[in-house]
C-alpha cells in the first residue's frame, strides 16, 4: 500500500477546502453586529417595533449589507475555487502576476511601503472609528480626538496610574534589562583587514569564502545550492579569533553585530529570551537593509549547553608532573605533555569530566538562539499574514535574511550539540598556532611598531624556539623585551632582551633563592643529566634553555622545543623521551652512589605514563592489542593469567604493568650506560649551569662540543684538567652530601683562556 | 429540533427573514427628539413639515414675546398627511381639511414657570377656560370631547379634545396634550387637529398618534 503526503499548496488544482465555520464567520459576525445595533435603536426610541427597527437598521447601515456583499461574493469566490481547477488555476495565475509585480520592488522598499500603507489605515481607521463617536466628519473628528482626550485626562491620569505604576515597573525594568552588550558597527567603522590577521591563511581563505558568498549569494543559489550560514572559530586562546572577527568586520561592506560574551546572562527569566528575540529582529532588518550582516558571538561557551554531558573540562597543566621539583613535563612535546594530562584528568574525572554542562546564559536563552538561527521559516508581518489571506493569496514567505554568524570559543566541547549542527553552524575552524611563517610574519609585525636590533635571522630563529607563541604571546613578550630594554636604560631592544623576556614569560620570574652549596650541584646534576641525555639522544627536539634557578613551581628544569612542525611521533622518539626522564634517577644513582632525591617522581610519572601508551595504545610493546579497545570492551589486557606454554609465550603473556616496568628497567639501564659513558660531560654541564645558573640551549650545546655559546664559552670543557677539576669538585661535594656539611673545595672557576 | 443539527439551515433562516423583512416599509414614521426625550408616532407617508420653517414663520411673527418664545423651543416639527400644508397652516388656527399634527416643546420662560397650571396648559392654544365658563360671551361655541390628567415619567399635564366653531367658519376638533416637566423647566405640547368632518373621520388614527405621544425626558 502506497502512503502519499499531503499535496502541497502549490501541487494542488483547486482551493483546499474550507470549514462550515471558516465560511460563515464573517456572516455570522456581520449579521451580529447588525442585531447589536439594532437592538441599540430600540433601546433608543420605546415607541420602535422589531419591524421597523430591521427595516431602518436596512436603510441606515447599509454599508454593513455591502460588506455582507462582498463577504459574501467572496466566499463564492472561494467555493467556486474549491470545485473548479480552471477557475482556481486562472486566479492562482493572476495572483502570481500581483506577486511579481511586487517583487519590482527591493524587499526593503516593500518594507518600507507596507509600513507606510499600515500607519495609513490606522490612521484612516481611527478616523472612522472617531467620526462616528463625534458624529463629524472622519477628518475633523481626528483633529477632535486630542481635545477630548485632553479633557477627559484628569479622569483617565487617575485611572492609569494605577495600573502604569503597576505595570510600568516591570515594563522598564525588562526593558532596561533587554538592552545593551550588542554594538552594531557599519561598513568603514573598524579598519582591521585579513592584511592585519598573519599566520593563519587558511582559516583566513575559508573565512573569505563565507564573505563572498554573503557579498554575491546568487552565484551559490542559482546552482541549488546555499550560503553557509554560520562559522564557529575555536582554538587556543590568543591565536586571532576575534581579531578575525574584527577584520572581516573591516573586510565586508555589510553592518557587523557584536555580542558581547555576558549579553545573555539574566536575572530573570525571560529577559534573555528578550534579548536574543530583540537582536535577531535587528539582524533581519539590518539583513533587509543593507542586503546582509554578520554577527559575532565572541566567548560562544558562554552560551552554555542544556547540560548534555560533554568530553570533559578544559585541559589545563595542573598535572602533579608539572609541579615537581624538577618541572618534568616541561622537556615534554606538547603532544606528549597532553596525553599525560588527559590521563590523568581521565582518572580524576568524577571532578573534572563530568561536571560540565550547564551553566553559561541558560534559562531559555540557548533554545531561544537555537530557534532563531533556524526556526521554521514562517510568514511574518500583518500585511502578510491577515490581509494577504484575506484576500485569499498565500502569504509570501521570508525573503531569504542573509545574516553570517559568527561564533568564537577556546571551549568548543562546552557548546551545545545542536548549536554545531550544519544549518546553524555549517563550518568549524579550527584557528590553531600560527604557523611557522604567521609567526615570522607576527613578530615582523610587531617589532616595526619598535626599535630594535634584531636580524631576520633571529626572528626566523625565534619564531623556530617559540612554537606555541599565538599573536597575543608574541605582543606580549615583544613588549616584556621591550621593558627590560628601557629599563635598562636603552630603547631599542637586543637579542638578548628578547631571550630574557621569553624566559620570564615562559617561567615567570626567578625567585632568588640562594642553594646551598651541595644541593646546588645536586640539582645541577640532576638538570645536567637530563641535559646530556637530551642532547644525545633526543634528535627530534632541540633544547631550549637549562636553568637551575628555581621558580615558583620548580627546582631547575631543562626544557626542549620541536625544531619543525612535527604531527607524527616514533616509538625511537618515545623512548628517546623516557630516557632524558630516567636519566635523572639514573644520573643521580650513578653520582650519587646509588642514593636518589625526591625530585625524580614527577619524571618518573611521565616515564611511566609514556612507556604505558606505548605498551597498551600505540604498538610499541610486545603485543599487538590496543589496552584502551580492552578497556572499553572489557576483555581485559593480555597476560597476567593462564597456563604458561612455552618461554616466548610466557613472555608475551605477561601482565602489562610488568611489561611496562621491565621496559622501563631496561631503558633505565640504558640511561645508565649512556651517563657512565658521558660522565665528563654531565658534571661539565653541571658545572656551567651552577656557574651561570641559566643557559640557553645554544650555550648547552657549547659546552657539550667545546665551542662558544651566546653566554657560555664552552672550550674550558674540552680540556682535560678542567674536567679533572670538576670531578674532585664532585667528589668533595659528594662527601659534603653525605655528611651534610659544606664541601671542602669550592666550584672551580674558568676563565675563557684557561 | 432538526433546524438545530443544521446550523447553515438555521443561519439561512435567519438571513432570509432579515432580508425579507428589511425589504418592506416601516409601519410608521418615527418623530423623535432623542436628545429631550420626546417621541411619537405619524402614519409612514405623512409629510414632515420642518421644524426650522416653522421657527422661521414664527419668527415673522408680531404678537409680544413671540420672538423670545421662539427662542425657547427645543424642538418642533409637523406633519399633515397633505403635502401642501406648510408653516402657516400650522401656526395659524385655521381649521384644516386634513389632519395636522404639530409638536413643540420649549422651555418655560421665567414668568411662565410661577404661573404654569393644568388650566394655563388647557388654554395653550386658544382660551378654552373661559370659553368653558361662558364668561365671554363673543366665544365661539364649544364643545370639550374629553379632558383627562396625563402623567408620564417625567412630565404631567392634561390631554383635552374639544371642537369649536368661529363664525363663518367650519367647525374644528383639536386634541392637545400639554405636559410641564416635573421641575417646571419644560413644556411639551403635541397638537393633532382637523375639521370636526375630518377628526370624525379620522378619529381612530387621531386617537393613536395623540396617545403615542411619550416623554421620557433627557438622558
Amino acid at each position: 500500500m502506497t502512503e502519499s503526503s499531503r499535496p502541497r499548496d502549490t501541487d494542488r488544482k483547486t482551493r483546499i477546502h474550507l470549514s462550515f465555520y471558516d465560511r460563515v464567520k464573517f456572516l455570522i459576525f456581520f449579521t451580529i453586529v447588525f442585531v447589536v445595533l439594532m437592538w441599540a435603536e430600540m433601546a433608543d426610541n420605546p415607541l420602535l417595533n422589531i419591524h421597523d427597527a430591521v427595516i431602518d437598521g436596512f436603510h441606515k447601515r447599509w454599508w454593513l449589507f455591502a460588506l455582507f456583499g462582498l463577504e459574501t461574493i467572496r466566499q463564492l469566490h472561494f467555493l467556486t475555487a474549491e470545485i473548479a481547477a480552471p477557475y482556481h488555476g486562472v486566479w492562482q495565475k493572476y495572483f502570481a502576476g500581483i506577486d511579481r509585480l511586487i517583487h519590482k520592488f527591493s524587499d526593503w522598499n516593500r518594507y518600507r511601503l507596507s509600513r507606510v500603507a499600515k500607519a495609513i489605515l490606522t490612521v484612516v481607521l481611527l478616523a472612522v472609528v472617531l467620526g462616528a463617536i463625534y458624529k463629524e466628519t472622519p477628518v475633523r473628528a481626528l483633529f477632535l480626538a486630542p481635545k477630548a482626550l485632553w479633557s477627559a485626562l484628569p479622569l483617565l491620569a487617575q485611572l492609569l496610574f494605577g495600573v502604569f505604576f503597576v505595570v510600568i515597573q516591570f515594563v522598564a525594568m525588562f526593558w532596561f534589562l533587554s538592552r545593551g552588550g550588542i554594538d552594531t558597527y557599519f561598513p568603514d567603522d573598524i579598519r582591521t583587514r585579513f592584511s592585519d590577521v598573519w599566520g593563519q591563511d587558511h582559516v583566513l581563505n575559508r573565512i573569505r569564502e563565507n564573505l563572498l558568498f554573503l557579498e554575491s549569494p546568487e552565484e551559490i543559489e542559482k546552482h541549488g545550492g546555499y550560503v553557509p550560514g554560520g562559522i564557529l572559530l575555536w582554538g587556543p586562546p590568543g591565536t586571532g579569533k576575534t581579531l578575525m572577527a574584527e577584520s572581516m568586520a573591516g573586510e565586508t561592506g555589510k553592518p557587523f553585530v557584536f555580542v558581547d560574551p555576558g549579553a545573555f546572562n539574566n536575572m530573570f527569566f525571560g529577559v534573555g529570551v528578550l534579548k536574543v528575540k530583540g537582536l535577531f529582529r535587528k539582524l533581519r532588518k539590518l539583513a533587509l537593509r543593507y542586503g546582509g550582516v554578520v554577527v559575532f558571538f565572541d566567548e560562544a561557551d558562554a552560551l552554555g549547553n542544556r547540560g548534555i554531558s560533554t568530553t570533559g573540562g578544559r585541559f589545563s597543566n595542573d598535572s602533579s608532573i608539572f609541579s615537581t621539583p624538577c618541572h618534568g613535563g616541561n622537556y615534554l612535546s606538547e603532544p606528549a605533555s597532553s596525553l599525560i594530562t588527559q590521563a590523568r584528568l581521565k582518572q580524576d574525572s568524577f571532578v573534572a569530566g563530568t561536571a560540565m554542562g550547564g551553566g553559561g546564559a541558560g534559562m531559555g536563552t540557548l533554545q531561544a538562539l537555537l530557534t532563531e538561527l533556524s526556526g521554521l521559516k514562517k510568514p511574518r508581518g500583518f500585511f502578510n499574514r491577515i490581509v494577504r489571506r484575506t484576500l485569499g493569496m498565500r502569504p509570501k514567505n521570508p525573503p531569504k535574511y542573509r545574516i553570517l554568524v559568527v561564533m568564537a570559543t577556546n571551549m568548543p566541547e562546552a557548546l551545545d550539540e545542536a548549536l554545531l549542527r550544519p544549518g546553524r553552524i555549517d563550518r568549524m575552524y579550527r584557528v590553531g598556532y600560527p604557523s611557522k611563517a604567521g609567526r615570522v610574519r607576527t613578530y615582523e609585525g610587531y617589532l616595526a611598531k619598535v626599535s630594535h636590533s634584531l636580524s631576520s635571522e633571529e626572528i626566523d630563529k625565534l619564531a623556530t624556539i617559540t612554537p606555541y607563541a599565538t599573536g597575543a604571546t608574541i605582543k606580549d613578550t615583544i613588549n616584556e623585551a621591550l621593558i627590560m630594554a628601557i629599563r635598562h636604560g636603552r630603547d631599542s631592544i637586543s637579542w638578548a632582551d628578547i631571550i630574557r623576556a621569553k624566559q620570564l614569560k615562559e617561567l615567570g620570574p626567578a625567585e632568588d633563592v640562594e642553594y646551598i652549596e651541595r644541593e646546588r650541584h645536586a640539582v645541577a646534576v640532576h638538570e645536567a643529566c637530563h641535559g646530556v641525555m637530551a642532547y644525545l639522544v633526543r634528535h627530534h627536539m632541540s633544547i631550549d634553555l637549562a636553568t637551575i634557578e628555581k621558580g615558583s613551581d620548580y627546582l631547575g628544569m631543562v626544557a626542549s622545543i620541536p625544531p619543525d612542525d612535527q604531527f607524527t611521533r616514533w616509538r625511537t622518539e618515545y623512548e628517546a623521551d623516557i630516557l632524558v626522564s630516567l636519566a635523572s634517577l639514573a644520573g643521580e644513582r650513578l653520582f650519587f652512589d646509588g642514593d636518589n632525591s625526591s625530585g625524580v617522581s614527577g619524571d618518573l610519572e611521565s616515564a611511566t605514563t609514556i612507556a604505558s601508551f606505548m605498551e597498551g595504545h600505540w604498538g610499541m610493546g610486545s603485543t599487538v592489542s590496543s589496552h584502551a579497545s580492552n578497556r572499553r570492551f572489557e576483555v581485559g589486557a593480555p597476560g597476567g593469567g593462564g597456563k604458561p606454554k612455552d618461554d616466548g609465550v610466557k613472555e608475551l603473556r605477561r601482565a602489562l604493568s610488568d611489561r611496562i616496568e621491565d621496559n622501563l628497567s631496561t631503558l633505565l639501564d640504558k640511561a645508565e650506560e649512556i651517563l657512565v659513558t658521558n660522565r665528563g660531560k654531565v658534571l661539565s654541564l653541571a658545572h656551567a649551569l651552577e656557574t651561570h645558573k641559566t643557559m640557553s640551549g645554544e650555550d648547552v650545546i657549547a659546552v657539550m662540543e667545546g665551542g662558544v655559546g651566546p653566554l657560555v664559552n664552552g672550550q674550558p670543557y674540552s680540556r682535560a684538567e678542567n674536567v679533572e677539576l670538576i670531578e674532585r669538585y664532585h667528589e668533595a661535594a659528594l662527601r659534603a652530601h653525605k655528611a651534610h656539611e659544606k664541601p671542602d673545595i669550592s666550584i672551580p672557576v674558568f676563565s675563557a683562556s684557561s | 429540533m432538526k433546524i438545530a443539527k443544521h446550523p447553515a439551515r438555521l443561519l439561512a433562516g435567519i438571513l432570509a427573514a432579515l432580508l425579507v423583512t428589511g425589504c418592506g416599509i416601516p409601519s410608521q414614521k418615527y418623530a423623535a427628539d432623542k436628545k429631550h426625550g420626546v417621541y411619537f408616532t405619524v402614519p409612514y407617508k405623512w409629510h414632515e413639515i420642518s421644524g426650522a420653517s416653522i421657527g422661521k414663520r414664527e419668527l415673522l411673527s408680531t404678537t409680544t414675546g413671540a420672538a423670545e418664545r421662539a427662542a425657547s423651543v427645543l424642538w418642533q416639527e409637523a406633519f399633515s398627511p397633505n403635502s401642501h400644508y406648510g408653516p402657516t397652516d400650522v401656526l395659524n388656527l385655521k381649521a384644516p381639511s386634513s389632519p395636522l399634527v404639530y409638536v413643540r416643546v420649549r422651555t418655560l420662560l421665567p414668568d411662565e414657570v410661577g404661573v404654569v397650571s393644568y388650566n394655563s396648559l388647557r388654554n395653550i392654544i386658544v382660551p378654552l377656560t373661559t370659553w368653558a365658563s361662558g364668561a365671554d360671551s363673543t366665544a365661539p361655541l364649544l364643545d370639550v370631547l374629553d379632558d383627562r390628567e396625563i402623567i408620564q415619567k417625567i412630565a404631567r399635564g392634561v390631554r383635552t379634545i374639544y371642537s369649536f366653531t368661529e363664525a363663518g367658519k367650519s367647525p374644528q376638533t383639536i386634541n392637545q396634550t400639554a405636559l410641564v416637566s416635573d421641575d417646571r423647566s419644560t413644556i411639551y405640547v403635541l397638537i393633532v387637529r382637523c375639521t370636526t368632518v375630518c377628526y370624525n373621520k379620522n378619529e381612530k388614527l387621531l386617537n393613536k398618534i395623540s396617545d403615542s405621544f411619550t416623554v421620557r425626558g433627557t438622558r
